[in-house]
């Protein structure tokens, strides 16, 4: 059951990220198409692509000579949901600092 | 925010307060304790490579390994992911990385966090996280008053 890549290492490069994106955007999109995109050559993205797929991140579909890739939404989805709470919780944070450290000093304590 | 992942988060708050003041509330324990919504910890090393460990109600003890303290300016430190379990030691894999930094703005102080090695994480624990907290209160507010403001700030803010 080896080969399985976590999403997390799938997305820690920002290549891969930027891979991500564009089939996002694009719906689909092959090694070739990807790499005229960007600042890698094609076998770099064909790395890239191996990493995704083991990740969970794209499925790979072969027509003809090439693989078409998609993005797969629901880990990406998974990831960045707790990306978006553990952002909540910092502006919490961060508000709770800031009405401490504004907050009349009581006086009882002398630094 | 959408399905963007990034390896880091950064917020920052201007704070109208001193930076020394900015300072105190993030490192003393017994403040530290109240913005992280826990009682103060139970023991505290604050030292680069020392250990504060607080003991919450939910989520069981926590333990916080310094990186460095350079006052008043910029305190890091590691901890490790909820779902790794109560007590759990951050180690590789299993923790992130929070850098605070501070600096004068006017006459008030800029609060600027950055949670680091998001994507060093196993997802299948981040996961876990995400349930949990789902499920928990989340954060708790020890004082009322305290409530009200941060709440006021958080509506302010937008």
């Amino acid at each position: 059951m080896g080969g399985v890549e976590d999403v997390f290492t799938g997305l820690a490069d920002p290549t891969r990220r930027r891979i991500l994106e564009l089939l996002a955007q694009k719906g689909v999109g092959t090694a070739t198409s990807l790499a005229a995109e960007l600042p890698v050559t094609r076998q770099a993205v064909v790395k890239h692509l191996a990493v995704l797929d083991r990740a969970g991140l794209v499925t790979g579909e072969a027509v003809g000579r090439e693989v078409r890739f998609r993005v797969v939404s629901e880990p990406l989805a998974v990831a960045a949901r707790w990306m978006d709470e553990r952002v909540a919780e910092w502006d919490r944070r961060l508000a709770a600092i800031k009405a401490i450290a504004e907050a009349p000093e009581g006086g009882s304590e002398v630094r | 925010m959408g399905a963007q992942v990034e390896d880091r988060i950064e917020r920052d708050v201007l704070i109208a307060a001193p930076l020394q003041r900015v300072w105190d509330v993030i490192t003393e324990p017994v403040h530290m304790g109240t913005w992280f919504g826990m009682p103060e910890p139970t023991s505290a090393d604050f030292r680069p490579g020392g250990w504060v460990v607080f003991d919450h109600e939910e989520f069981g003890e926590i333990p916080v390994l310094i990186e460095e303290i350079e006052a008043p300016r910029r305190f890091s430190y590691w901890w490790a992911l909820v779902s790794a379990g109560k007590g759990t030691r951050p180690t590789e894999g299993n923790r992130t990385l929070v850098t605070f930094t501070l600096t004068e703005e006017g006459d008030g102080t800029r609060l600027r966090v950055v949670e680091s090695g998001i994507t060093q994480v196993r997802a299948e624990d981040a996961e876990l996280e995400a349930r949990f907290k789902d499920n928990t209160e989340g954060w708790a507010i020890v004082t009322e008053d305290l409530r009200k403001r941060v709440e006021e700030v958080l509506s302010a803010a937008g």
